[in-house]
């Protein structure tokens, strides 16, 4: 089995499951931070920064560069783009498998009528 | 909570009553001929190869056809049936997905003579899939744990 890319859909949802994470997402839609920056407002730790970073980077939605001694957070929203895909796919296949059921059921009756 | 899944939701009005909806998803034969006129409407060939349906609470249903690549298999458990309310079950397309699997829950109301009927299909986390054979109150105490965390 092939290891878990970067940015797969599961790796995507869980990153924005916490609250913490998508104010964070929101924070940097808005433009690039430091990691400092953001500890701050959230009210929580650097470690605890960090980690919820790491698990955006996995999900591919921050992107981090160094400049200085400092690390430089940008958003990717790409990633989210393959949420809306799945969402849109499995709303496609539903949609045809009921009209394909109202179909068969229309049929059914159709063919009752005419005997 | 459910906010954070993501969530696909389709709704369909039917002049059929429920029990007739509700049938067409687990008569092998009438799911054999739906499916594979669906999969004909995306341009494939709507060639079902195997139609297995074990419909009982923790029975398995697979359903394949035949694409360019090859088999396409559909396979899942079921996880409510309900006649002729409700039917949900989980979902699986692919080999990798087998420990991150996607719910399917199907709501049938009756509607004058006919049926209204509601599809979500909820995409899940791995770390609580195998703890939600409770049903839903679990499912989201448990959410609400990987939330915490």
């Amino acid at each position: 089995m092939p290891a878990p890319r970067t940015g797969n859909l599961d790796h995507t949802l869980i990153a924005l499951a916490d609250p913490t994470r998508r104010a964070i997402l929101r924070r940097l839609a808005r433009g690039e931070a430091r990691i400092t920056d953001l500890a701050e407002p959230f009210a929580i730790s650097f470690n605890s920064v960090s980690k919820h970073i790491k698990l955006l980077e996995r999900a591919d939605l921050v992107a981090r560069r160094k400049v200085g001694r400092e690390y430089i957070l940008q958003f990717k929203p790409k990633a989210l783009n393959e949420v809306q895909a799945w969402i849109a796919k499995q709303q496609a296949f539903w949609t045809a498998s009921l009209k394909a059921i109202d179909d068969m059921l229309r049929e059914e009756d159709e063919g009752k009528a005419r005997k | 909570m459910t906010e954070t899944l993501a969530t696909a939701k389709v709704t369909h009005r039917f002049s059929a009553s429920p029990e007739r909806v509700y049938d067409a998803w687990l008569e092998p034969a009438k799911l054999r001929a739906w499916m594979s006129a669906a999969l004909k409407g995306f341009g494939m060939s709507g060639e079902m190869k195997r139609v297995e349906i074990d419909a009982r609470v923790g029975g398995k249903f697979l359903f394949s056809d035949m694409r360019e690549a090859g088999e396409a298999r559909h396979w899942g458990t079921y996880r409510v049936l309900d006649r002729p309310r409700t039917i949900e079950f989980t979902w699986i397309v692919d080999e990798s997905q087998k420990d991150e699997p996607s719910i399917v829950t199907i709501t049938i109301e009756p509607d004058g003579a006919g049926s209204f009927v509601t599809i979500v299909h909820a995409k899940i986390f791995a770390s609580y899939v195998e703890r939600v054979e409770g049903g839903w109150s679990n499912m989201l105490r448990n959410i609400d744990v990987l939330l915490r965390q």
